[in-house]
């Protein structure tokens, strides 16, 4: 059993370090201003070159007017807030429905709503391009916002539903027989109970909207650009180990880092947000992550 | 009864928003691509509904065959990698230990970043001016960058390949672990108390109650790796493309009256992927079953 253990040990570090190490190059490389072949650490770092040339150099760059980030940046949160809001918001009356009734189709409807995980979004997005063009939303936040509901939505539903089904519903009927209005059992019972699932739904449903790439490139036309749009073309034109590309890797990754923090922060409260919801879902985007 | 249609009117209240936005902009887009892909597109002067020539078009050429075989197999190779080291990595990090919610992190950390911020890592590491070509120049493996094997932009596919496995082992790791968390440690060592050796406990005790976790995970990410386009494009060969590439390709083209070639492209992705999820889970539900009649 020690042995076992040793074993498992050795191979979590390896993992960890696989994963994270490849980070370090990349930090290593927005700071540099010239790292050629065959260097292995870069030869001039951006300080040194910033009296040298007329241009901003890497992070300097980066936070120009020129690159883009900030307009970028700004509409990956917009498109994320208001996705997530809405995500949570439809979602919501659903998986109450689905933790508290039974009826006959129920389970065709609970596959309903989860299967846009699994169909490819290529199909989804080029399908609705043709849409949007009609109804004359392409080039538009509105747009954009709207498809990202598809990866959203089904995954809002799984988060909020378990939530729900742990929601016993004695306690609103106490609070009911207690006298209280349906408002008051929402504000004082109902909310404050699902307000761990709210959160991890809300906090997913960003999480997804600022990974998506695919719809956002299909719908936006070139038009609105987000970080992941805007990482495509730096890595479509970059060098390897370009500091530009190097620095907008390390702000595209902040959102998923947040998140990773504020869920382990919240686990250790005791909060159930955080691990058995990010378990239990996905990115893809895809996964969807999935993304 | 009145109770009955009392629940019957909050059921359909509550599920309305979600059905309709899913219907909207899910099945009403999958419908748009299908009856376009069957010649009706006006839009663009095609008007011969119902016609299946453009299928002909697509699944008669030789690049729609060469992209389904290297679809499938970037989608396959990763899935089946991730999968198996993921678990492996699940079944080490459950048993308690100190500092392992710490290395954890670092395994999520893949999970919540874009798939894009992959391709750059990938393409910082093993490009051919990449890190690692430099390192092996450092220590004299190779002598110049032509030395480097070409690990990206080839059909090879293995830059395509990292990417996935770099997002999908952790992916599979989180949904085994959590798994794992919620079986406790007690099914396994009473496994052990009676005997069972490491690899015996957990081939018949742990593995029965994982499998769930296993089969969801490795379903969505083969799912995942079949209908990806962005990693294809910037890391994949640019001849034969992935199956999304070849579709986007198509729906590009200068001329108007082709593109229901590429909604028949993603319609065959779609049944494709489909067909593939449906046989696996029919073999996983076979399987569960013998199990149980054992």
């Amino acid at each position: 059993m020690k042995r076992q253990q040793y074993f498992g040990q050795i191979a979590l570090v390896l993992a960890a370090a696989l994963f994270a190490l490849p980070f370090i190059p990349l930090i290593l490389a927005s700071f540099s201003f010239r790292w050629h072949w065959p260097d292995v650490l870069p030869s001039m770092w951006m300080w040194e070159a910033r009296g040298t040339t007329p241009f901003p150099v890497g992070w300097d760059y980066l936070f120009s007017p020129v690159s883009g980030l900030g307009p970028a940046f700004a509409n990956t949160v917009g498109i994320g807030v208001a996705t997530a809001f809405l995500a949570t918001l439809i979602a919501l009356p659903a998986a109450r429905v689905l933790a508290r009734y039974n009826f006959p189709g129920k389970e065709a409807v609970e596959f309903f709503l989860l299967v846009p995980v699994i169909v490819p979004q290529i199909a989804v997005g080029i399908g609705m391009l043709m849409l949007f063009i009609r109804l004359g939303i392409t080039r538009s936040y509105v747009g954009i916002v709207l498809a990202h509901l598809v990866p959203t939505v089904p995954y809002a539903v799984r988060i909020l539903t378990s939530s729900f089904q742990n929601l016993d519903i004695a306690y609103e009927e106490q609070a009911r027989t207690l006298g209280a209005d349906r408002i008051s059992v929402l504000r004082y019972v109902v909310l404050p109970l699902i307000m761990p699932g709210l959160l991890t739904a809300l906090f997913f449903g960003f999480l997804i909207s600022s990974n998506v790439f695919l719809l956002t490139f299909l719908i936006s036309g070139g038009r609105i650009e987000t970080l992941p749009t805007l990482l495509f073309q730096f890595i479509e034109s970059g060098a390897p180990l370009d500091s530009t590309t190097a620095g907008l890797v390390l702000i595209v990754s902040i959102p998923g880092l947040v998140f990773l923090l504020l869920s382990d922060l919240l686990a250790r409260d005791g909060r159930s947000i955080g691990r058995t919801p990010v378990a239990s879902v996905t990115v893809p985007q895809r996964p969807g992550g999935p993304e | 009864m009145n109770r009955r249609s009392k629940d019957a009117r909050a059921i359909v209240l509550g599920l309305a928003p979600a059905v309709f936005t899913l219907l909207l902009l899910f099945v009403g887009p999958l419908l748009l691509a299908l009856v376009q892909s069957f010649g009706h597109a006006p839009m663009f002067g095609v008007q011969e509904f119902l016609t299946i020539r453009f299928y002909r078009a697509v699944l008669g050429s030789r690049r729609f065959q060469a992209a389904l075989w290297y679809t499938v197999y970037y989608a396959l190779v990763p899935t089946v990698l991730s999968t198996v080291v993921g678990t492996a990595l699940a079944v080490a990090a459950s048993v308690r230990m100190r500092g392992s919610r710490f290395l954890t992190f670092f395994i999520r950390l893949p999970l919540v970043v874009p798939y894009l911020v992959g391709a750059a890592l990938v393409v910082a590491l093993f490009s051919n001016g990449g890190l690692i070509a430099r390192l092996l120049y450092l220590f004299g493996v190779i002598t110049s960058t032509g030395d480097f094997p070409r690990i990206l932009f080839g059909a090879g596919g293995w830059g395509i390949m990292l990417v996935y496995l770099f997002k999908q082992i952790p992916f599979v790791f989180i949904v085994v672990l959590s798994v794992l968390a919620g079986m406790g440690p007690e099914y396994r060592e009473a496994a052990r108390t009676l005997g069972a050796g490491p690899w015996r406990a957990f081939r018949h005790v742990v593995l029965p109650r994982i499998m769930p976790g296993i089969v969801t995970s490795s379903l969505l990410v083969f799912a995942f790796n079949f209908q990806s386009y962005e990693i294809p494009y910037l890391l994949g060969a640019s001849y034969p493309g992935t199956l999304p590439v070849e579709a986007l390709r198509r729906y590009q083209l200068p001329n108007l009256q082709r593109r229901p070639e590429a909604m028949a492209y993603v319609m065959v992705i779609t049944a494709f992927s489909g067909v593939v999820l449906f046989l696996y889970l029919r073999a996983y539900r076979r399987w569960e079953r013998s199990r149980g009649s054992l």
